[in-house]
């Protein structure tokens, strides 16, 4: 037997160390896609020994784009909530993590708090917790609609318009305000990220640009966010795979309710979920084409 | 106008700075923790007291009538006690070989690492919905690429409603958000220094050894989140669970019909008015039932969840 080089061992070994992935890839991933691609552009038909296939090209992702009666709307829909959420989710994340950097007292049992959205926004408690507020049941109030309401706030939205500030970003700010309870729900990974990466610039920074006569307002733009800019990208991108994957997600609960039929649904369903994954990718790319743009890199 | 010394105005400042953030903060966590308490309050209401209008938050009549039902229909203890070995077995097994993979990425330099690499961000980045028809499919008819079939019957082996979809999928890393668990495992050996690894080489160890003798131990704090990870992830899986186990013994089975089971249970027994605020209390009762356990979990390691993960760097 010939001999190995160092490297050749080396790559060897690495190979066996992510061979579970590799077996993985093979056996259920990539099976996986290909087929719901062969899926989404055949008939399904089952039989006793399984079920056989009969191809009819483009016709289901026709049949969904032009025939179905709700799949665009929830698409737009989902588009949409993701677009506004984004930007809010990234902010908040980074807001609080800047918050929570500080010391102050109590400090430890709040990052507690905060974490818990990370573990009871997912799963069966984030499907069931959409029905599960009584108020819901009985009024149609959300939970934060009740929280303003019985904290007695003003209206927002009243107060802005009379400031002449239009409309457009009235309903902005208004969708923003009711939907926090969600925003603050999508967060908790991000302030994780967002929160590392403040504790993992130098003070010595700080401290040097001080001397030079720079104010908070001055290091925030010049030192932090510079720094923190690459898991700009990370967590934008980390956010737009949640909230296009959530179950709160319009074309999510409509591929839910396809998923409920029979089994020769299968088609419908996967070409449902091809085009969505098409238009999630699209997203992806450009917005991270936009942000790489702007993100700092220290090396 | 007495003018304020610096001293005194700087004191104001950084009070009036600690008063905000006081506000903001806790205002936000009572956000976060009301639906728990909402939820934890209703869990005692009698269904009176729901379509009472002076019961806004406290219930007036404290009952744990719910409570039992909701136990009851449920199979409370034997399917918590099934929840909690199923999933902490399949989170130790997914972090068991999530370290392999992240280890062979942070540690080793082989041709295609790269390509590799972005198949794992792949699969994290495919929704589960876009896969879970195939997936259903091969495991109702498993076969391993035709070997199986030489012993069994043609149409292969029917997994569905046994654990070995899950073994199967965390095995080989396609469990529950496994593509995040091996980006995190790679962040944290590659911050370990080489020479360690070249030390263990020098003293004869070879790359197996020195994986569980020098790094794992290295590892351990970050091994124990991941397996919390996966655990509560596990725990209150429902997409992938009502795929694979729909008939299971789990406690996020029950919970996802339990208003339903209890109430078609009601109409069996004679009732005819059904309520959707009822049904959203029993909801509530269960939800709670299933958050307790974790929540006890959880604040006994959070100190170990909270500062292990800051210290392993998610991302960089």
């Amino acid at each position: 037997m010939k001999k190995l080089t160092e490297r050749g061992r080396r790559s060897l070994t690495g190979y066996a160390f992510i061979s579970p992935f590799i077996v993985g890839f093979f056996l259920i991933f990539s099976y996986a896609v290909l087929t719901s691609v062969l899926f989404a552009t055949s008939e399904i038909t089952i039989n006793k020994s399984g079920y056989a296939l009969s191809s009819v090209g483009i016709d289901y992702f026709k049949e969904i784009l032009l025939v179905h009666p709700t799949y665009n709307r929830s698409l737009v829909n989902s588009i949409r909530s993701t677009v506004v959420n984004v930007p809010l989710v990234v902010l908040f994340s980074f807001f609080m993590a800047i918050m929570l950097n500080q010391e102050f007292k109590g400090r430890s049992l709040i990052r507690v708090l905060f974490f818990t959205p990370v573990i009871l926004s997912t799963g069966v408690l984030q499907k069931i917790d959409n029905f599960a507020d009584i108020q819901n049941g009985l009024s149609g109030s959300s939970v934060s609609t009740t929280i303003t309401q019985s904290a007695g706030i003003f209206d927002l939205s009243t107060f802005l318009l009379s400031l002449d500030i239009a409309p457009q970003v009235v309903i902005y700010i208004n969708n923003a305000v009711e939907s926090i309870y969600e925003i603050i729900n999508m967060s908790g990974i991000q302030m994780l990220v967002f929160l590392m990466a403040l504790q993992s610039i130098s003070p010595s920074l700080y401290e040097a640009s001080s001397m030079e006569g720079a104010t908070t307002w001055d290091n925030m733009w010049k030192i932090t966010f510079p720094l923190v800019s690459p898991y700009l990208l990370t967590v934008s991108v980390y956010t737009i795979i949640d909230s296009f994957t959530s179950y709160n997600n319009p074309v999510m609960q409509e591929i839910q309710r396809v998923s409920q039929g029979s089994l020769l649904n299968y088609s419908q369903l996967s070409a449902m979920a091809l085009i969505y994954f098409a238009i999630m990718a699209l997203l992806l790319v450009i917005i991270t084409f936009i942000l790489s743009k702007t993100v700092f890199y220290q090396d | 106008m007495k003018k304020l010394s610096y001293n005194s105005s700087a004191k104001l400042k950084s009070f009036l700075i600690a008063a905000f953030r006081y506000v903001i903060v806790f205002g936000i966590a009572f956000y976060i923790i009301y639906p728990l308490l909402l939820k934890s309050l209703y869990m005692f209401m009698a269904e009176e007291n729901i379509y009472d209008i002076t019961v806004v938050m406290i219930p007036k009549i404290f009952t744990t009538d719910n409570v039992k039902l909701v136990m009851e229909e449920m199979n409370y203890f034997k399917s918590l006690f099934n929840t909690l070995i199923f999933s902490i077995f399949l989170a130790a097994l997914q972090t068991v070989f999530c370290c392999f993979v992240g280890y062979g990425f942070a540690r080793f330099e082989f041709p295609l690492k790269k390509f590799w690499f972005a198949m794992v961000m792949l699969t994290l980045l495919i929704p589960p919905q876009v896969i879970i028809a195939p997936l259903y499919m091969k495991f109702r008819f498993f076969d391993f690429y035709g070997f199986l079939s030489v012993f069994l019957p043609k149409s292969g082996l029917n997994l569905i409603n046994t654990p070995w979809p899950f073994v199967i999928s965390a095995v080989t890393c396609m469990g529950l958000r496994n593509g995040l668990f091996i980006y995190i495992i790679r962040q944290f050996f590659r911050g370990i220094p080489k020479e360690l690894e070249e030390a263990a080489h020098i003293d004869g160890a070879n790359h197996a050894s020195t994986y569980f003798r020098i790094m794992l131990p290295n590892a351990k704090s970050l091994a124990i989140t991941i397996t919390l990870f996966g655990f509560v992830w596990q725990y209150i899986d429902i997409f992938y669970t009502s795929w694979y186990m729909p008939n299971a013994d789990l406690l996020s089975v029950k919970l996802n019909s339990l208003s339903i089971n209890i109430l078609s249970h009601m109409i069996a027994g004679g009732t005819s008015t059904i309520n959707d605020a009822y049904s959203n209390l029993l909801d509530a009762t269960g939800c709670m039932l299933v958050i307790f356990p974790i929540l006890i979990i959880y604040f006994i390691l959070q100190k170990q969840f909270t500062e292990s993960i800051e210290r392993s760097g998610i991302v960089g």
